[in-house]
């Protein structure tokens, strides 16, 4: 026996009734993509970096990340990784949308970091820029009394003149990074030259929006949607990227993390650290080192000093 | 009717797919899904790079010596005594260059420690320019690189009259030498304002051509002396530019820029400076940097002819020394003639022996004229060739042979030969003291043997035995030189040296005392330059003489110590110390020799009754010494000028709780102990020799037997102190070769076996003088009085021993 016709209709209305309600049901409970928002700040140090690395890759790794948008408030730090942190960028970006944005300051490393993303944010008034890098003034080699080396940079890592030639490595790895990346850019080409760059100068936001140096005046609320738009999606959740993944972000305290990066550590450690930051170069009372150049022994008569080493400023000392 | 439950299963079950379908789907695309992210196209970045190749070694460069020039020139003097934050081993390369010309270099130290200086005072360093004037006599020039201290205006004028005087000054501000830029460019434009030069605030940086970075900028034009530079390539490490009235030598590049001198290039970074007003043009060389001086920079490029050039202008030096300067001023072969009929004895023999030395040390022969054969006369004498004259030379050697002349002869001998005299205004004559009635005298025997010595002496080796008038002598008329500058000068007590220029160009230095003793004490300070107590014009020097030898005691003197004759029997007052190992003062030795410096200008609670400076009193005094007490509380601390005064310094702070230090404090005890002074200092918290650690409990001394001396006539080997005595501040645990330790803490006390008297003994190898210091880490009265006693009395022959 034939069904009745009406049994048909309801069915066929039965089941887009349920398409429906499936769809209303994806639209509530169904998982969206996520734009991740995570923020830098503070000193890039070894630790720093490597807590921000894993994030990133984390973020890389999880298919609900459509996009990620990074804050970056930072006056640089450590060179190496500085440059470990671009790179993860770069990686980043190579699958998914990055989208910077400036929150006062991206100087120095800082920067570095910033030009790996698809695009840079930045308000008016933030600080740009300082591209450059520096380090402690190189000594010579030295034979010491209690050490026996087997070449004679082992326990110095080159002459003088090395030190300041690789310095100047670095800083024209910086440069030509910076003027690659952001020649290649498509919304605020670079528009001045590597010479002019490498000169260290701090810009202000718009200034550097001037220049090329970042791509757009704005805040967070401007990247996000300007990452979903290029990840393609239109519906997304935002979501901080420590909370959603579980991994915290310690920032490094300049005032703590600053001194032992400065003058800890190996000697000859290059930086890529706004030079503003005088407090941090500058050496605790005291020290041998005041002045910056360490105060050089000044070697008494044979009768006065050696007659009182208490006064002295190098004998007697157990 | 069979099929309707079947296929209602059906719908339900495509329901309820679709009910899960879009969820499904959604999230399998959001799993496994395209993302419509564009990845944007970029171009690879190549950033390889490398290192520039080491440099293929040439042979290091031999200074090889110059032919010309045996007179070894003036040392250059390094300015370090203002605390310059630079390092004397920075100078080798130039050492090493000037050494070809046989100038060597010389460091100017301060005494004090820099960290025993106030540093946040850079004004505050004490005035040097007595210290600087005897670093300058026989220089021939001055280097001065970024002083950290300022320079006073009294040294800044000595620089200027060295440099007037024909001396040579190098001026150097690098700017990367320094931290705080802005107050040593100041100071040193103090310093070169005399000159005319001025050095800009800045520094100069190229970012187009440098040497590996962009503050290593090489030079582009050289000038004027340094034009033969010109084909070189030379680059300055950290440079800043110059201004004002100069010469330059060097400019920097077209390239090169000024951090703060925005829009201009060419700078001027090596001047020649001086001014015509106070005659010194072209005496000056201004730089801007120190590090292309220095290794390794000095190796780089051409830089060590820059380093040549710099060398060259420091030896070019041409001084008109005074009299004062001797030996600068003679020529390479110097002789020595005495005075018609002088005596040539052995102790003049012997100094004219010193002279020699001394003046051979300097590059200068010197021989001593007359003819071959000699007469013995008992002791030897030279017969003169010549009559010396302004005009008529003498002639020692042929006279193609330029040889300058030391003449040395009494007033008498040497204005009856010569005009030496005369032609400085100096007139040889005598007068008559008026004559006097000689007093009676009373002899020893007025007094009986046993009692007490009377309160007069004789004035005769053998007393008369009785009372009677001594014959009235005659009256013998004194030699006085009548002087321009004098009524008279006593010529007894006076010794002349003076300099004339011969018509041929050679020069006359002349020794001109009363007696062959005074001419030695001339000699003497010819040879050891002591001309600080004399009248001083630049060629003619009036000093004092006194004999050193014993005189028989002047009548009516009034004297507590009676010289012993014949006729006492009685024992003179006992002076002998009381123990063993303490010899007797001598009575030169007994008099105000010893300053004790109570240090009560802070005390504290903890300080007890009494003082540590009365227990070395009343010890110094048994011996039979005066002390003479200084209080720090009414008079503050004494200074250089009254430590000079004396031969042994006590600075006792016994108990008191004072602990800081007074940096011109330390500087002058460290002059006093230099000069040969002898110091001990003692207390709780000692002025000197404490460490930084906290203060702690001494309950026990021990003795050493490093310095014997010392510790002769003590109680034990262990000595017990009251339990109730405050703590003491530990000694430092090294002292240096120089260092000896007396005394150490017991086994009981804190800090046990850690030093707590240390004798301190060392010769400068200059001077040859003798110091001598003891650092006592406790209060000398905390010992049992009569250990305190015997360690007073022994300390006392220690310091007071030659």
């Amino acid at each position: 026996m034939r069904a009745r016709p009406w049994r048909i209709w309801a069915e066929i209305g039965f089941l887009i009734v349920c398409l429906a309600a499936g769809w209303v049901v994806s639209e509530l409970f169904a998982p969206r993509p996520i734009i991740g928002v995570t923020r830098f700040e503070g000193l890039i140090v070894p630790e720093s970096a490597q807590q921000m690395w894993q994030i990133l890759e984390h973020a890389r790794q999880d298919r609900r990340v459509a996009g990620v948008v990074m804050e970056i408030s930072s006056f640089g730090g450590d060179a190496a990784s500085s440059e470990k942190l671009y790179y993860a960028m770069l990686r980043l970006r190579q699958e998914k949308p990055l989208v910077v944005v400036i929150d006062g300051e991206a100087t120095s490393g800082g920067y570095y970091m910033a030009i790996a993303a698809n695009r840079i944010y930045a308000p008016a008034a933030s600080a740009v820029g300082n591209v450059g890098v520096w380090m402690s003034r190189p000594g010579d080699p030295m034979i010491l009394p209690d050490i026996l080396s087997t070449g004679p940079y082992k326990l110095g890592g080159g002459s003088r003149f090395d030190n300041i030639r690789q310095l100047e490595l670095v800083k024209e790895s910086f440069v030509k990074t910076v003027v690659h990346e952001r020649e290649q850019s498509p919304y605020r080409p670079l528009q001045i030259d590597g010479r002019t760059l490498g000169e260290g100068h701090i810009y202000l936001g718009n200034e550097a929006l001037a220049l090329g140096l970042v791509d757009s005046l704005g805040g967070v609320s401007d990247a996000i949607p300007d990452a979903a738009a290029l990840a393609g999606i239109t519906a997304y959740e935002v979501r901080d990227l420590e909370e959603y993944l579980g991994l915290p972000f310690e920032p490094a305290d300049p005032f703590m993390a600053g001194p032992r990066l400065v003058q800890g550590g190996l000697t000859g450690r290059v930086l890529m650290l706004d030079s503003r930051l005088t407090y941090l170069a500058s050496v605790p009372p005291g020290s041998d080192r005041k002045y910056g150049q360490g105060w050089p022994a000044i070697p008494g008569r044979s009768s006065t000093a050696d007659l009182f080493p208490g006064a002295s400023a190098n004998g007697g000392q157990p | 009717m069979s099929r309707s439950p079947s296929r209602l299963i059906i719908v339900v079950l495509f329901g309820l797919l679709l009910l899960g379908l879009p969820s499904a789907v959604r999230t399998a695309w959001l799993e496994w899904g395209g993302s419509g992210y564009r990845v944007p196209s970029s171009t690879a970045l190549d950033l390889a790079a490398t290192r520039e190749p080491t440099a293929t070694a040439v042979a290091a460069p031999v200074d090889v010596a110059a032919s010309e020039a045996a007179i070894r020139p003036g040392p250059v003097v390094v300015d370090l005594a203002h605390y310059n934050r630079i390092s004397p081993s920075q100078f080798q390369p130039l050492a090493a260059r000037l050494a070809a010309y046989g100038v060597g270099l010389r460091f100017w130290m301060n005494p004090v420690p820099a960290s025993l200086v106030d540093q946040t005072n850079l004004a505050g360093l004490s005035d040097q320019s007595a210290e600087l004037t005897t670093q300058l006599r026989d220089a021939s020039a001055m280097v001065v690189v970024s002083p950290l201290f300022l320079w006073q205006p009294a040294e800044i004028k000595v620089l200027e009259e060295f440099v007037a005087d024909g001396g040579r000054l190098l001026l150097i501000s690098d700017p990367d030498v320094l931290e705080v830029p802005d107050y040593f460019v100041r100071d040193l434009n103090r310093l070169g304002e005399p000159f005319g030069v001025v050095f800009n605030d800045d520094y100069l940086y190229d970012l187009t051509r440098n040497d590996e970075n962009y503050t290593h900028v090489y030079q582009g034009e050289f000038l004027d002396r340094a034009a033969a530079l010109s084909d070189k390539v030379i680059a300055l490490y950290g440079v800043r530019s110059l201004s004002g009235p100069l010469v330059p030598q060097v400019r920097s590049g077209e390239t090169t820029r000024s951090s703060l001198r925005t829009d201009l290039n060419a700078f001027t970074t090596v001047a020649l400076a001086g001014l015509p007003t106070n005659h010194t043009v072209g005496r000056v060389l201004a730089m801007g940097d120190f590090d292309v001086l220095t290794d390794p920079y000095v190796s780089r490029h051409d830089n060590r002819y820059l380093l040549d050039f710099v060398a060259d202008f420091l030896v070019g030096a041409q001084r008109e020394q005074q009299l004062a300067d001797f030996p600068a001023y003679l020529g390479p072969r110097v002789a020595l003639a005495l005075g018609a009929g002088m005596p040539l004895d052995a102790p003049l023999l012997e100094h004219v022996s010193q002279l020699q030395s001394k003046l051979r040390a300097t590059g200068r022969t010197l021989e001593m004229i007359g003819p071959a054969s000699y007469v013995l006369t008992g002791t030897m004498t030279f017969s003169r060739p010549t009559v010396l004259t302004d005009t008529v030379a003498f002639s020692p050697s042929p006279a193609d042979d330029p040889t300058d002349l030391i003449y040395a002869a009494t007033f008498e001998v040497a204005d009856r030969e010569t005009t030496l005299l005369g032609r400085v205004g100096i007139r040889l004559t005598a007068v008559a003291p008026t004559p006097q009635p000689t007093p009676a005298t009373p002899t020893a025997t007025s007094t009986a043997p046993g009692t007490p010595f009377a309160d007069t002496v004789t004035p005769s080796a053998t007393p008369s035995p009785s009372l009677s008038p001594t014959p009235t002598a005659t009256p013998v008329p004194t030699p006085v030189l009548e002087t321009a500058f004098s009524p008279y000068l006593l010529a007894d007590d006076s010794v002349i040296v003076l300099r004339q220029r011969l018509s041929d160009g050679r020069q006359v230095t002349a020794v001109l005392g009363s007696d062959v003793a005074a001419l030695e004490g001339g000699i003497i300070r010819l040879y050891t330059r002591a001309f600080s107590d004399c009248v001083s014009y630049p060629d003619l020097l009036v000093c004092p003489f006194t004999s050193e030898t014993t005189e028989a005691p002047a009548p009516a003197l009034v004297s507590p110590l009676p010289a012993p004759t014949e006729e006492m029997t009685e024992t003179p007052l006992d002076i002998t110390p009381e123990a063993t190992g303490a010899p007797e003062p001598t009575p030169a030795e007994r008099s105000s020799a010893i300053l004790l410096v109570d240090d009560n200008r802070a005390t504290g609670p903890d300080s007890a009754t009494g003082t540590e400076a009365s227990a070395y009193e009343s010890a110094l005094i048994g011996m039979g010494y005066a002390p003479e007490l200084w209080q720090t509380a009414s008079d503050g601390d004494p200074g250089a000028d009254v430590l000079a005064d004396y031969r042994w310094v006590i600075w006792s702070r016994g108990d008191y709780q004072r602990e800081e230090t007074n940096p011109s404090t330390l500087r002058d005890l460290a002059l006093f102990i230099e000069k040969g002074g002898r110091l001990t200092v003692s207390g709780r918290f000692p002025i000197l020799g404490k460490s930084d650690r906290a203060a702690t409990t001494v309950r026990d001394v021990e003795l050493t037997d490093e310095v014997p001396d010392l510790v002769v006539g003590l109680s034990g080997s262990t000595i017990q102190l009251s339990p109730d005595l405050p703590p003491a501040a530990p000694l430092e645990n090294r002292w240096g070769p120089d260092g000896r330790v007396v005394l150490r803490r017991g086994p009981t006390s804190e800090n046990a076996q850690t030093p707590l008297m240390v004798a301190l003994s060392s010769t400068d190898r200059t001077s040859g003088i003798t110091q001598r210091a003891i650092v006592l880490g406790i209060a000398v009265d905390w010992l049992p009085d009569a250990d305190a006693t015997q360690l007073v009395r022994n300390m006392a022959a220690w310091m007071m021993e030659d």
